[in-house]
């Protein structure tokens, strides 16, 4: 006897518990909500069980019970917890989830109460001195994309078996979903799978509907919000304390004024954080730069060059010796390009700044920039600044340039960076994740082919994948006295050549634009 | 004559207090009036190990003393039970207390300054020290500014001066306004002021420090965006150790404090390593430093954020200018903060309380 080919093929649907803790009542948009999931549910393509916990009960002992139930179900393969109050998801949303193939995922929630927090929250990072459980709210979460987190809900979460099943285990039923005064029970279960070793991603794509008076979603969120919670604010007190260097301050010079050098490095060296200060001297002909020992490293022969003045006297002038705690690397004339990428190449830390050798931070622009960052979960940010003429005494102050406040989409940034570099290389922190991912094929992040224009070209590169955060505060001063803008402005054959480059570069990144209204497409 | 004074202390006077008994003892020795002043320094509660320097610590006598985080931290102390201590109280000429930093009313500033008059005359010491206080002729409120005791200054000046107190501070602002004696702390010779920061080169940018304990009282968002547009270098500290602050002012040319009036011992330690001071100072403080015999402000005039603009930026232009102040600065605080000058100054102050 010969089995049909249905008895002998194994059924691969993925079977799916549906789990929903209640209270004593099943509120009615819920109950649509959930009919239009299950009309929406391909029977060809996954296999359902529904169960409903409903009662006066705690959450926990709700979710403790349906939990031990849908283990119980002969070849489970998923849990999905769908939450009573939870209203208008996309009908395919579990389907979604499932297709993603991962431990644990969620749909995006967000708190019923302003500031509208979306339920993902990520571990602060260690040097904030916060503790190794603090977390923040992710506000500013990419659109349409699955985010690896390290806490959400679980009003709406896709929980493998084998994940639950390990964390049984481990913890036993009431320890999986235990709650604390300081932990809610679905942060905690996010916390202990952290612990077994699975990975947790919110779908920020599948958007779920929160009822209270309205109902409450990303778009009401955004709307609605007044402010952002911001109670994690880290002061960076460990790294103070063990003096453990947060950020990387690379200042790139050639020829420089030297009072200007020398203001941009103990500028660098006076931040309110620990910092690594590198200056990377691109072959300075004018005079000698000199570390606070009295030497540099020279990066094209691989040595550290100690200086020996025989006759101190007649070369006094011509050195510039700067302060202890900053780096002198000198190489041969490369560009600025060359000189970023050679600071990069040495940074120790994981953020990395750049100074020009003409400007100046402000004491506490790396300890906000970086506060901001952690905070927005971003990973590339500039901030505003403020400009000083040229140095011929007057002393007007002026006002920091406007840039855009928030950019709403990739799209949308890469139009209006191409429309208008406003982002200031003396502005910008990224990270070294970043820099690694959008390196050129030499392995350089800036490109040396561009004498003028290799930051403009690098924030196009970042703006393809990453988003561009800005610290909406002026963190830095910038001197129009003599610098590149000013030269190419009064220039005329810089100019010239400085156009060539732009119109290169925006052969490279262009978007297409409508024939007719010239707009982007 | 010998004139024996007790001083009772706590938390932030301690430190000022401490320096004025050595000051005092050192100035003895060295011109043989040893037996002619005995000044001693009893804390009630205290949290740095400075404070240990005490003739008579409180908590630590009676070893109630708590230690949290390797700093000791003392539990308001009531029982001053050191039997020598009590003595000395009891024949001392002049009793000085420190009011404000610790007391009840200072601790919480929305308390009406009426209820000043419910309070006995030193909360944090004991009925005994009560009794003995009340019957002391010569007594002496020594205050050591704080944001609090600057609210009801008039009616902590009127409470002491109707108890028969002789008012003295540490600050010029209160010197001025309360009035009061003014006894500031010595700055030279001490080994924490050693070092200096560097004269101004005529290729160095201008560097000015800034370390305020509250930023929010210390003019430090105007200081810090002026610096930002005038493309100075701001080293700016807030809330750290006291070596860190210093070697802040010492890789600094200049120092900014404040723009309340008058200026506080952050600029008076920034000139002892030679920054020029930026400090709004009233009219009324300069005067008074004039009538005082301590000459002229050896800083820009600086009373308004404007000034101060005008000032860091004539500064940042001169380099030469800056080195002037620099000099001038490091030589009149070392001259008029002298460790025997002040000697002189607490000891006569002392004598005319006597002599009431």
């Amino acid at each position: 006897m010969t089995d049909t080919p249905c008895s002998t093929t194994r059924d691969s649907r993925p079977v799916v518990a549906l789990l929903v803790p209640c209270g004593p009542s099943i509120p009615v948009p819920f109950s649509l909500s959930m009919d239009n999931l299950l009309q929406s549910m391909r029977p060809d393509k996954v296999k359902t069980h529904r169960y409903l916990n409903v009662g006066r009960h705690s959450v926990v002992d709700a979710r403790i019970t349906l939990t031990q139930a849908a283990l119980d179900t002969p070849d489970l393969t998923h849990l999905m917890w769908l939450d009573a109050d939870m209203v208008n998801f996309p009908g395919d949303s579990v389907l979604r989830l499932i297709e993603h193939d991962l431990d644990i995922v969620g749909g995006l929630c967000f708190n019923r109460r302003n500031p509208y927090m979306p339920v993902m929250a990520r571990k602060q990072p260690a040097e904030l001195g916060l503790g190794p459980d603090a977390t923040g709210w992710m506000y500013d979460y990419p659109e349409n994309s699955v985010v690896e987190v390290d806490r959400t809900g679980a009003a709406f979460l896709l929980i493998k078996r084998h994940v639950m099943q390990t964390m049984l285990d481990k913890y036993g039923a009431d320890g999986v979903w235990a709650a604390s005064s300081v932990e809610s029970e679905d942060f905690g279960f996010c916390r202990r799978a952290q612990e077994c070793g699975f990975k947790i991603h919110v779908d920020t794509g599948v958007y779920v509907g929160h009822m209270a008076d309205v109902v409450v979603d990303g778009a009401y969120a955004r709307r609605n919000r007044t402010h952002k919670w911001q109670p994690w604010m880290g002061n960076f007190d460990r790294a103070k304390q063990e003096g453990t260097p947060v950020a990387s301050v690379v200042i790139p010079t050639y020829n420089q004024k030297p009072q200007y050098l020398k203001a941009a490095v103990w500028s660098a060296l006076g931040q309110t954080v620990p910092v690594e200060v590198i200056v990377v001297d691109d072959g300075t002909s004018d005079y000698e730069i000199l570390d606070a020992e009295g030497g540099y490293f020279d990066v094209d022969n691989g040595v550290r060059v100690n200086v020996v003045h025989v006759n101190v006297e007649k070369t006094a002038a011509k050195t510039v010796k700067l302060p202890p705690g900053a780096r002198v690397l000198r190489q041969k004339n490369r560009g600025i390009a060359g000189a970023l990428n050679t600071g990069i190449r040495a940074m120790a830390t994981n953020w990395f700044a750049w100074l020009s050798s003409d400007d100046l931070f402000t004491p506490d622009k790396v300890e906000k920039q970086l506060q901001k960052l952690h905070q927005s979960d971003a990973k590339a940010s500039y901030h505003m600044y403020d400009i000083i003429g040229p140095a011929t005494g007057d002393t007007t102050f002026n006002s920091a340039p406007v840039l855009p406040r928030r950019w709403s989409s990739r799209l949308e940034q890469r139009q209006a960076l191409l429309e208008n570099c406003c982002i200031n290389g003396s502005t910008v922190m990224l990270h070294r994740s970043v820099i690694d991912d959008m390196k050129l094929p030499d392995g350089g992040f800036f490109d040396g082919s561009y004498r003028w224009s290799q930051d403009y070209e690098a924030w196009l590169r970042v703006a393809q994948k990453y988003d561009w955060a800005l610290t909406d505060e002026p963190l830095g001063t910038k001197r129009m006295d003599d610098n590149l803008t000013m030269s190419i402005n009064t220039d005329p054959e810089k100019a010239k050549l400085w156009r060539r480059e732009d119109a290169r570069l925006h052969d490279q990144y262009a978007l297409p634009r409508c024939e007719t209204c010239g707009h982007w497409l | 004559m010998t004139i024996s004074v007790l001083i009772l202390a706590e938390f932030d006077p301690v430190s000022v207090c401490a320096l004025h008994r050595d000051a005092i003892r050192g100035y003895a020795a060295a011109h043989g009036l040893s037996r002619a002043i005995d000044i001693r320094l009893a804390v009630a509660t205290a949290y740095t190990p400075e404070h240990r320097d005490a003739d008579w610590v409180g908590s630590y006598a009676t070893g109630t003393a708590k230690v949290v985080g390797g700093d000791p931290i003392m539990d308001f102390v009531t029982n001053h039970t050191d039997p020598a201590m009590v003595d000395f109280a009891e024949s001392a000429d002049i009793i000085q207390v420190c009011p404000a930093i610790g007391q009840p009313w200072a601790s919480y500033p929305d308390t009406p300054p009426g209820s000043l008059n419910d309070t006995p005359h030193a909360t944090y010491f004991n009925v005994q020290w009560d009794r003995i206080l009340r019957g002391k002729k010569h007594k002496v409120a020594y205050f050591h500014g704080s944001r609090t005791t600057w609210a009801y200054r008039d009616a902590y000046a009127r409470f002491f001066r109707d108890a028969g107190y002789v008012l003295a501070t540490s600050t010029l602002d209160y010197a001025t306004l309360m009035p009061a004696a003014y006894l500031p702390p010595p700055v030279s010779p001490r080994p924490e002021m050693a070092g200096r920061a560097p004269l101004r080169a005529d290729d160095d940018p201008l560097i000015v420090s800034h370390t305020p304990s509250d930023p929010s009282n210390c003019s430090t968002a105007e200081f810090l965006a002026m610096c930002s547009r005038l493309g100075i270098v701001a080293r700016y500290k807030t809330m750290r150790p006291f070596h860190e602050v210093m070697t802040a002012k010492r890789e600094s040319h200049a120092y900014f404090d404040h723009l309340r009036g008058s200026y506080s011992v952050n600029t008076l330690e920034g000139m002892a390593v030679g920054c020029v001071p930026l400090v709004g100072l009233t009219p009324a403080c300069r005067d008074f430093l004039a009538t005082e015999g301590m000459g002229a402000f050896p800083g820009p005039e600086i009373v308004t954020a404007s000034d101060l603009g005008r000032a860091l930026a004539g500064l940042s232009a001169s380099p030469e200018g800056t080195r002037a102040y620099q000099e001038r600065a490091h030589r009149w605080v070392h001259e008029q903060y002298a460790s025997d000058k002040i000697a002189q100054r607490l000891i006569k102050f002392y004598q005319g309380v006597l002599d009431r």
